[in-house]
């Protein structure tokens, strides 16, 4: 699997219409998005800058993952952490929206290795979207889903991707007792395919321990990055992170989101 | 009535008064895949150093009440990586280029003058960049090193020479009026307003290089004034940048006595805030019946 530069795609900032905002869990909010003119092609890893409101307080847009995306409709998975993702959670049906994107690179399929997804919370986003279309494609794959306590997004979760999908919990609650990287290692072994690649987004800690397991046993890892953006489109040089083995930095937004985790340093 | 946006920096023309300023449009390529930013007045690229800068560690960036703190540190990739990779497509556009330069001693700002000269329609002198150890603002701080660092660039090019200003002084106006004196053909304020945001869990600061540069529509007003102050003190062109969002300040801008505006944080809320806001001036001037720029240049009442 290769990441792929979204060179061709028109980035636009695109007037959206909301279809519909529910709260899937306590402050994890589905959103489904109606962008009238969009018609470029979409490659799961990419994002959005959301803008928040006309206010200048927030004055930043906010990065956020395409959860899916269908013609001209894009569902956007958004958890409430601060102000401005309270401010975006509350829109409604009919509230206009301005969407800039798609942005950043994505993930690639690579017919030759198995795709293992190992996601942490809502890192699930990105690999979600890779998962569909992965289904879709009736490529075969399997999806680690770590969180704290069993959710409604977990069930979901299972929903779709029924067996392909393993449970760990923090507390016990949905699969094994454990957290995403300890469970790992053993959730590898049980694969029965020798040739792997890891495609993993979720808190830093848990990837840095999943790039760290895929070193040791020589399987390629792919993460989803996440920095403070003001651009989102490569201008600002706001969003940098370390390059690995060389002096300097390359920024989330344009080179990123999705590296090679040989690449970065985060 | 026909509207005419021209203006001029010494003997270089500009179709409109409206720059996309230092730092937050890159090389104008990204922009332009966006929008077409041969429409513009003019691209002020990212300050450009002699050799390749890796800027600070992240986080660069905090948001803030209507605003932001950034700390890049002049991350580039040198005068040459600039010449040999930037430049060609910039000269692509059909608008004027102005190259920032910024420096670790008068020597530097020479060498990168005098290599940019006639290679862009202008340069813009940054000795005002809060957020680099050596050099950066140092320059624009006390007013006889900014007159040597004027004065050494001036020696060397033939092309209009801009001075950017540092806010973080007590009296902006005279930093100005030395650039003036020194043989600058215009003068460019602000950049940003160095300041600090803190975490108070981790008893840090929310950036990497601790202290950062404020700039969007929290600082306008204060912009605004060193503007009103600094045009009334020189008889050059006085380019105002500093929270610029929309026409309604850019028109604001001018009447405080700029003859350009430079559209800096704007554009990370909107790619095209620089196009939008052009669009917004020509709109209001044809409103209003008035034909020029000039017309509301400094117009301002003062009791
Ligand atoms: C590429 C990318 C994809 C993302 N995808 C999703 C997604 O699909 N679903 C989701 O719920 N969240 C996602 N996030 C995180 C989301 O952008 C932040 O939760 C959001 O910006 C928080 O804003 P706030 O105002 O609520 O929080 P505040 O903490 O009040 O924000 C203050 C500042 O910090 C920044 N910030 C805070 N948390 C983060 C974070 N984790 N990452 C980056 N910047 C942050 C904000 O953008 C803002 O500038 C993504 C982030 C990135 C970079
Ligand atoms: C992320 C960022 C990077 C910047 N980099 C530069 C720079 O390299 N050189 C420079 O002269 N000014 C730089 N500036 C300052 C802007 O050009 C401008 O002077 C300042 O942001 C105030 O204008 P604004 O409020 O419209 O953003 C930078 C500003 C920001 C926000
Ligand atoms: S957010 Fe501006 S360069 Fe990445």
């Amino acid at each position: 699997m290769k990441q792929v530069s979204t060179r061709m795609s028109k980035v636009r900032d695109y007037r959206a219409v909301v279809l519909s905002n529910r709260a899937i869990d306590d402050m994890v909010f589905l959103m489904e998005l109606f962008l009238p003119d969009f018609d470029v092609p979409v490659i799961p890893g990419q994002f959005v800058m959301i803008q928040i409101d006309e206010s200048y307080d927030p004055f930043l847009r906010r990065p956020y993952s395409i959860f899916e995306c269908e013609n001209a409709t894009m569902k956007i998975l958004l958890k409430v952490v601060g102000r401005g993702s309270e401010i975006i959670s509350r829109k409604t049906e009919n509230d206009k929206i301005n969407i800039l994107g798609p942005l950043g690179t994505g993930f690639t399929d690579d017919e030759k290795r198995y795709p293992v997804l190992v996601a942490g919370g809502m890192g699930i986003v990105p690999l979600w979207f890779l998962a569909t279309r992965m289904k879709q494609k009736g490529m075969d794959f399997s999806l680690v889903f770590g969180e704290l306590t069993a959710s409604t997004l977990g069930e979901e979760i299972g929903k779709t991707f029924q067996e392909k999908v393993l449970f760990v919990t923090d507390d016990g609650t949905r699969g094994a007792k454990a957290t995403v990287s300890d469970a790992l290692p053993s959730i590898v072994d049980s694969i029965s395919h020798e040739i792997i690649s890891i495609y993993s987004c979720g808190p830093s800690r848990m990837m840095q321990k999943v790039i760290a397991f895929g070193e040791k046993s020589d399987i390629p890892v792919f993460v989803s990055l996440e920095a403070r953006m003001a651009c989102g489109i490569g201008v600002c040089l706001g969003c940098s992170v370390q390059r690995k083995g060389a002096d300097g930095f390359v920024t989330v937004c344009k080179k990123g989101p999705v590296f090679k985790s040989d690449k970065v340093v985060f | 009535m026909k509207l005419d946006l021209s203006t001029k920096i010494g003997t270089v023309l500009f179709k409109n008064p409206v720059l996309a300023a230092s730092g937050t449009s890159g090389y104008g390529a990204i922009l332009n895949d966006i929008f077409d930013v041969s429409q513009l007045g003019g691209i002020i690229t990212k300050s450009i150093t002699v050799k390749p800068r890796k800027g600070n560690p992240p986080p660069r960036i905090i948001e803030t009440s209507c605003g932001m703190l950034n700390s890049i540190g002049l991350e580039n990739r040198g005068i040459q990586y600039f010449l040999d990779e930037n430049l060609p497509r910039l000269k692509t556009f059909k608008t004027n280029v102005i190259a920032s330069i910024a420096g670790n001693s008068d020597e530097e700002y020479a060498m990168l003058a005098e290599t940019l000269n006639k290679q862009v329609d202008a340069i813009e002198v940054n000795i005002s960049c809060p957020n680099v150890k050596e050099g950066g603002m140092s320059f624009g701080q006390e007013l006889h090193s900014t007159r040597k660092v004027v004065e050494t660039v001036k020696a060397v090019s033939s092309i209009p020479i801009i001075v950017k200003l540092t806010p973080n002084v007590t009296r902006i106006e005279d930093f100005a009026k030395v650039c003036e004196e020194s043989g600058a053909d215009a003068i460019s304020l602000v950049n940003t307003y160095k300041g600090l945001s803190i975490d108070i869990r981790s008893r840090r600061s929310n950036i990497g290089a601790f202290t950062g540069g404020l700039s969007g529509p929290a600082i306008k007003p204060l912009a605004l004034y060193a503007v009103w102050k600094t045009a009334k003190t020189v008889g050059i062109p006085v380019i105002g940048c500093g929270g610029v969002m929309n026409y309604v300040d850019a028109i604001e801008f001018f009447m405080a006595g700029a003859s350009f505006i430079e559209i800096g944080s704007a554009t990370f809320r909107e790619p095209d805030a620089s196009l939008k806001i052009l669009r917004g001036i020509k709109q209001f001037l044809e409103d209003e019946n008035i034909c020029c720029l000039n017309d509301i240049k400094g117009v301002i009442h003062e009791c």
